[in-house]
């Protein structure tokens, strides 16, 4: 669900298990937080640079 | 801005553009027309900047709508590779044991602000992405990298929502495989 929620809307039952699991899961909030870390990154792609650049 | 510095700055810029669009179309033949293209429209509508990042924000912004309408005009083209027969099941499978729980916990990855402020970190990523199969690193690139919605994304490719979803979670579960052997290493630290 984590997964599929980067990509679509989860419906609002999903959504509430997702995040009670979450609160009491570590490993698979854990999991969330990689995958959420990714996105992220990939955001702030643009405004990396290597030295030549900056 | 002058126009000689300008073009100083562009010259500089455009190694990373170019990494960017490959990255993306993964077609080194449209990777340079794209960086052509975005350049001659960045030259031909000068604007003033406060600086170099101001700059280099602006280019690639052009360099992705630029990217954008090639893959509108192309998207159909692309040679969908044959992958190993993975089906996204399979993969999301293969992280559980029998009992249900994580077979190999997932580590926590410490501050990810901090993460972000590394720029090997970025390096890491960057190879990550480039190792995954062309149609995956597309797909991804579309949706992450370009922002395009999944059904847009579809549409241009040439593929199923679900099969699209499915592509996207694989890149997802190959790069946090990726960033977990090659940066975040073997610390096991429990959160």
């Amino acid at each position: 669900m984590v997964l599929a929620a980067q990509d679509r809307p989860l419906p609002l039952y999903r959504r509430v298990l997702l995040r009670l699991h979450l609160g009491i899961c570590g490993h698979c909030a854990n999991f969330r937080q990689q995958i959420d870390l990714i996105r992220a990154a990939i955001r702030r792609v643009d405004h990396q640079g290597r030295q030549a650049d900056e | 801005m002058s126009h000689d510095v300008l073009l100083q700055q562009l010259e500089t810029l455009r190694p990373s553009l170019l990494r960017f669009a490959q990255l993306q179309l993964r077609n080194p033949v449209w990777a340079e027309d794209a960086v052509q293209d975005t350049l001659v429209a960045v030259i031909e509508r000068p604007q003033s900047f406060a600086g170099r990042a101001a700059l280099k924000t602006w280019v690639i912004g052009i360099l992705k709508h630029k990217i954008i309408d090639l893959l509108r005009k192309k998207g159909r083209e692309v040679q969908v590779e044959v992958e190993p027969d993975e089906s996204q099941d399979d993969a999301f499978d293969a992280l559980f044991a029998a009992d249900g729980h994580w077979a190999s916990p997932p580590t926590h990855w410490g501050d990810p602000d901090a993460t972000l402020e590394r720029s090997e970190f970025f390096q890491v990523l960057e190879l990550c992405v480039e190792k995954l199969p062309s149609q995956t690193g597309r797909v991804f690139m579309m949706r992450e990298w370009l922002e395009l919605e999944t059904d847009e994304i579809c549409k241009e490719l040439g593929i199923s929502t679900t099969n699209c979803w499915v592509i996207l979670s694989r890149a997802r579960m190959r790069l946090r495989e990726c960033l977990e052997l090659n940066w975040f290493g073997e610390k096991r630290v429990v959160s």
